[in-house]
């Protein structure tokens, strides 16, 4: 692979970005797992 | 390791399960040939975004994001990927909107297709469609086969039988509903198996700064969110997936499945919203791949087990191998019945008064036929790619003329086939995968441009829409569109559940 110019001058996602989307990719799966939960029994409720 | 017994223990404990789970939820709720293909206003918000999670997530997020981190350009590789998933969601929410508006009483694509533009459009939708469904559903197959015979050695044509077949009996009895209440169940398991295989893989690479320190040592660009390889191929492959998923009948059943607009609404925007950090996440164990140089000799397309070999400890192998069986079980069984409904949606007006016995008995053996089909497919460990390729072509040329038929009155079934033949000549002009046949016609090849996946796919699509915007401008066909509906009839005749015997005095 050839670097990018922004590669080149230090522009590549840093460390503390990375950890971010990392663990944030993370957080956002759970609160959508505890929005469906929740949904559900608002929806069993509902019936 | 874990070892094969105590892992195909596990594949074993989670195909019965969820086949129960199938079986039993559908028990008494599936009385007519309406309930088996389009389960119609019953699924609410919750139910609809786990359907649709489950529906579009299949085992292919542990091949080709990581695939796309690893080979074919880092971090804007896998965000165009994750983000080209979540558009077609995003999109579904006004033209499902719209869908359920101008066809309330419909059940597939291509009896739209028919109904608004004829045969010649119904026919290219219905080649495509059932093309791209069939070929997903195979290339889940082929996924889980291999991904398995990988990671604890089981033989490629036993894990085929085993989940392909416990999914078809599920399918095959339950239709729509089963589908949609396994879904629901294996979505609440899949996301935190998820999260927290996902977390044990990141904490057990020594963290993410351990994993950046090793990208940004061996290959910078992979971090780098403008690299252009990596730009260029998130851009062509969103646009692959944006027609490919507007083209599936499943989304399409569950546009249909939603109690109201709200929950529909609610139901592609959360998933919309989830997709994104699942494909995300999926995606950085090919960069940690490629960072480890797990990737060197060939192999981008397993990187995600190479990292699972190499790191993991016991617990989270097991966890993705119980996550890889749940998300092939969870688009197959969607797959299943989105490929039967079309048939049988269709059947309904080619068929001279079919009784509710004919159209079960069709929708039943059309899934049977796909499920083997597929398990055959799936045993063989073909590459599927190009042909998954060929089939996002496909779709990128037709899904615009398609979808302005929802809206325009002007727009013919000439138009719209014109629109779409115009897009597929400059895409499959461009289209490295078809380049060999394409330049072999005589006068044809010199005049070819250099083969390139990005002018395919954005010509395809550019072309297309502008064809469709000609076609609207130049001539109006003054289509009613409030009654496009009107020759789609309902299929909610009653029949006995599980079987065709009530259907016989219809």
């Amino acid at each position: 692979m050839t670097p990018s110019v922004m590669a080149v001058f230090g522009l590549a996602i840093g460390p503390t970005g990375f950890s971010v989307l990392v663990w944030g990719a993370i957080l956002v799966v759970v609160l959508v797992f505890i929005f469906i939960v929740r949904a559900l029994i608002l929806d069993t409720q509902r019936t | 390791m874990v070892s094969t017994a105590v892992a195909l223990t596990a594949v074993v404990l989670t195909v019965l399960t969820v086949t129960a789970f199938g079986l039993l939820a559908a028990r008494g709720r599936v009385r007519s040939v309406e309930d088996y293909i389009s389960a119609r206003d019953s699924a609410g918000p919750g139910t609809l975004t786990a359907t649709i999670i489950a529906s579009m997530m299949g085992v292919w997020i542990l091949f080709s994001p990581a695939e796309a981190g690893a080979a074919f350009g880092g971090l804007p590789a896998i965000l165009g990927y994750a983000i080209g998933s979540a558009v077609p969601l995003l999109l579904f929410i006004p033209v499902g909107t719209r869908i359920r508006a101008i066809v309330p009483a419909g059940h597939s694509l291509t009896e739209f297709a028919y109904a608004r533009f004829g045969t010649g459009m119904y026919l290219f939708v219905l080649v495509v469609s059932v093309f791209y469904m069939f070929i997903f559903l195979a290339a889940e197959m082929t996924g889980i086969a291999g991904a398995l015979s990988l990671v604890i050695g089981i033989p490629q044509w036993q894990t085929a039988l085993l989940v392909g077949g416990f999914v078809l009996i599920y399918t095959a009895y339950g239709g729509l509903v089963a589908s949609i209440v396994t879904d629901t169940v294996q979505t609440l398991v899949l996301l935190p198996l998820l999260a927290l295989g996902f977390g044990g893989a990141v904490l057990a690479l020594g963290g993410t700064g351990e994993i950046h320190a090793a990208a940004i040592a061996t290959d910078a660009p992979l971090l780098d969110p403008t690299f252009g390889p990596g730009l260029k191929f998130g851009v062509y492959v969103a646009f692959a997936i944006l027609g490919a998923n507007m083209l599936n009948q499943g989304m399409w059943q569950r546009v249909y499945a939603a109690n109201g607009e709200s929950s529909l609404r609610w139901g592609f925007g959360v998933a919309a919203v989830v997709v994104v950090p699942m494909i995300l996440l999926a995606g950085l164990f090919g960069i940690a791949a490629a960072a480890l140089g797990l990737t060197d000799s060939g192999g981008a397309s397993i990187a995600f087990f190479l990292v699972l070999e190499s790191a993991f400890p016991s617990w989270v192998t097991l966890a993705v191998v119980v996550l890889a069986v749940l998300l092939v079980m969870s688009s197959a069984d969607t797959m299943f019945n989105a490929i039967a409904s079309v048939v049988t949606a269709d059947l309904a007006r080619l068929l001279d008064q079919p009784t509710q016995r004919s159209l079960w008995v069709g929708g039943r053996a059309l899934t049977g036929i796909v499920g083997i089909g597929a398990i055959v497919i799936g045993s063989q460990g073909y590459s599927v790619l190009e042909l998954f390729l060929t089939a996002d072509l496909l779709a990128a040329g037709i899904f615009v003329p398609f979808l302005a038929g929802l809206y325009s009155e002007r727009l013919s079934g000439a138009g719209a086939i014109v629109s779409s033949l115009g897009g597929l000549v400059v895409g499959v002009a461009y289209f490295p995968l078809l380049r060999g046949p394409v330049a072999s016609i005589p006068r044809l090849g010199p005049l070819l441009p250099a083969p390139e996946f990005l002018p395919a796919f954005v010509g395809a699509t550019v072309v297309s829409t502008g064809g469709t915007i000609l076609a609207i401008a130049l001539w109006d066909a003054d289509v009613d569109l409030s009654s496009v509906d009107r020759d789609i009839r309902s299929l909610d005749e009653p029949v006995a559940d599980g079987g065709p015997n009530g259907g016989e005095n219809q």
